[in-house]
């Protein structure tokens, strides 16, 4: 299989290593910027490109997206014109528009298209899903969450603190647990969010909180926060109180090695790992590599992938309006 | 010093009467509760006096008494207690709605007694190093506060709406939002709630989120669920992660404990070795009353908090997505 990464950022340099470990796959690279090209050219010591027409032309099996959100539509659309399959990071798109459109462009041209939901793949959440279907505790009750604290994300030209670039923490960061929710516990009914937010561009004292409430069809509670604010590292836990028990991830139990870079350095988007055979993000792309080659559809479907981006964008506009919002419409209390 | 309980209801009480008992300075004890059994089974265990009315407990001339009855019966007993110009403690919430606290407040300032409430969180000294660091600014101003105190099933009257006044909304957001206050001034202009029953059969919310907007431009998120079950190794938290603009506090402040595991329990155990809260809050009271001031916690304070739970009941009550705005 051959497979094109587009991107170098950080993302585009994690997938590239997972591929790298991956049997029978011969990665290249697509990157615009040509010094960052040739520099993890170098390190990886893989191909790359400057030219995604190139990239389309050439025979490759699957076209793996790490670009910022705004440019996920147009090149998944073009790729899927050149009868390429498709891994797209998440959040799919700054809309669900888009993320319909970028399916309907797929589907009509045979190819899969596949989305970087990888907390799914995570073994800590995959085990409280476990456990929670074994009926350990019960029926949930009450959900708290975190996914945040490692500061300011500064992507290419600062595309994170350009709300029309990326839609703002809750679609970028929060869209993990509302899909790990929906998935394992039911649909989101409504939503409110509260979101602090400095000025500015990315730097040394630029925040991003979100705080959300938010509510199941089946009357499931939920608090997920968020945040792009120092907290000493990025981290994320989970907490779920049902009717017989309580399943909870938490830090503390979850980073065998801590290793602790000296921020001057310059940082990028911080991925929270542990130490595994596999990381989650392997898992993911082994998964969409089976899914194309068995033809099957992928262990993610991009229906929920927009499911979840509807809910995030609800959220988004509930933060704006300051009122509940049903994520169905219409009045559902 | 001659200390009077009014009802064994609360479990609180019980907690109460032991620091009382701890405190040198409490050389008399006496009790008050409607219900007969439990009546005979506190007076024979704590060897105190059990009288028969408020009225006969009041004819011992106290100095100070603690109502800690159901949260629905604190302004009856205590509109009676006030015409005794004495000094009364009331258990957490103030009441079952601010009309009647407010009434509590009214018919003890036209007597001249005094009326403060319990909110022994505030003796925490965790709780106060974080009021110190707000207060000195470190964090600078404050732009988001997500809180929980969660907690277990605490059962009976507490599943009566008509003794409690509601479930763990009520029971706990008080605690929460009073830190809120005390720490920083603000008052609540906006609540939204959600609130859910994961028990079967229960007649209350044993599960509520609320997102609380104050005056000074920050927002609170609270978890005020019953969410612990029995084998969770503590009985629940009081915590807060406060964001500045400079900086962030995060306070546990049950985090002082050590961790059990024993053949010969149940469960692992978090055995909790911090402040003594209750022994604070009431040995403030006593002092207070050796010095003639009132409380340092007014009732006042405590309508402040209430009027969160006003809010947060209208808000689920009404059909609309949009809150009142105060």
């Amino acid at each position: 299989m051959k497979v094109a990464v587009i991107g170098a950022g950080t993302m585009g340099k994690v997938h590239l290593n997972c591929y790298q470990k991956m049997e029978k796959i011969e990665v290249v690279l697509c990157e615009l910027d040509q010094q960052k090209r040739e520099e993890i050219s170098r390190l990886y010591r893989i191909d790359s490109t400057g030219d995604y027409q190139q990239v389309l032309a050439a025979d490759f099996d699957i076209i793996d997206i790490c670009l910022p959100t705004y440019l996920h539509q147009e090149y998944t659309i073009k790729a899927a014109r050149a009868g390429k399959h498709v891994f797209c990071e998440k959040p799919i798109a700054l809309n669900e528009e888009a993320a319909w459109n970028m399916l309907s462009v797929c589907r009509e041209n045979g190819v899969k298209l596949g989305i970087g939901m990888v907390l799914r793949f995570y073994p800590e959440y995959r085990a409280l899903r476990q456990r929670y279907q074994e009926g350990l505790i019960g029926e949930a009750g009450v959900i708290n969450g975190f996914r945040g604290g490692g500061g300011y994300p500064r992507g290419w030209n600062d595309w994170y603190a350009d709300e029309q670039a990326s839609s703002s923490l809750v679609v970028d960061l929060l869209i993990h647990e509302v899909d790990f929710i929906q998935w394992v516990f039911g649909d989101v009914r409504r939503v409110y969010a509260k979101r602090k937010c400095s000025a500015g561009r990315s730097g040394e004292d630029k925040f991003e909180i979100y705080s959300t409430i938010f509510q199941l069809e089946n009357g499931v509670l939920v608090n997920l926060d968020g945040s792009w604010y120092d907290e000493g590292g990025f981290h994320s836990w989970l907490e779920v109180a049902g009717t017989d028990g309580l399943i909870a991830i938490r830090p503390e139990r979850s980073i065998p090695i801590k290793t602790q870079f000296n921020s001057i350095l310059g940082a990028e988007v911080a991925v929270p790992a542990s130490p595994l055979t596999k990381t989650p993000f392997q898992l993911e792309l082994e998964d969409f590599v089976e899914a194309v080659q068995q033809d099957r559809p992928p262990g993610v479907r991009v229906e929920e992938a927009i499911k979840a981006l509807r809910v995030t964008l609800k959220m988004y506009q509930s933060a704006q309006l300051g009122e509940v919002i049903d994520v169905k419409g219409g009045q559902s209390r | 010093m001659k200390i009077g309980i009014v009802s064994f209801a609360h479990p609180h009480a019980y907690s109460y009467l032991n620091k009382l008992i701890n405190n040198q300075r409490v050389d008399w004890l006496g009790f008050f509760d409607d219900d007969q059994a439990r009546a005979k089974e506190v007076a024979a265990k704590y060897q105190i006096n059990s009288y028969a009315s408020i009225k006969e407990l009041m004819e011992q001339k106290l100095d100070g008494v603690i109502v800690a009855s159901e949260n629905a019966k604190h302004r009856e007993q205590v509109c009676l207690l006030a015409p005794y110009r004495l000094s009364i403690l009331c258990e957490k919430p103030l009441a079952t709605n601010c009309a009647d606290g407010l009434a509590m407040i009214k018919a003890c300032q036209e007597h001249g007694s005094t009326l403060g409430i319990c909110y022994p969180v505030r003796y925490l000294s965790s709780i106060r190093e974080m009021k110190n660091k707000i207060k000195e600014g470190v964090i600078g101003r404050i732009e988001h506060i997500t809180a929980s105190n969660h907690g277990s099933y605490p059962g009976g009257w507490f599943a009566q709406p008509d003794l409690s006044g509601g479930g763990a909304l009520i029971d706990h957001t008080v605690h929460v939002c009073d830190i809120v206050y005390w720490m920083t001034g603000a008052r609540p202009t906006k609540v939204i709630a959600m609130a859910n029953t994961m028990r079967a059969g229960l007649k209350v919310e044993d599960l509520a989120l609320l997102n609380v907007e104050w005056n000074q431009g920050f927002d609170l998120t609270l978890d005020s669920s019953w969410s612990r079950n029995e084998h969770y190794p503590i009985w629940g938290d009081v915590k807060f992660k406060i964001y500045g603009n400079l900086g962030m506090i995060e306070v546990d402040s049950m985090n002082q404990v050590i961790e059990i595991y024993s053949n010969k329990k149940d469960k692992p155990l978090w055995s909790y070795w911090g402040d003594d809260m209750d022994q604070g809050l009431i040995d403030s009271f006593v002092d207070s009353i050796e010095k003639g001031v009132p409380f340092p916690v007014p009732a006042e304070d405590g309508l402040v908090s209430l009027k969160v739970v006003d809010m947060a009941y209208h808000f689920l009550r009404s059909e609309d997505n949009r809150a009142i705005e105060y």
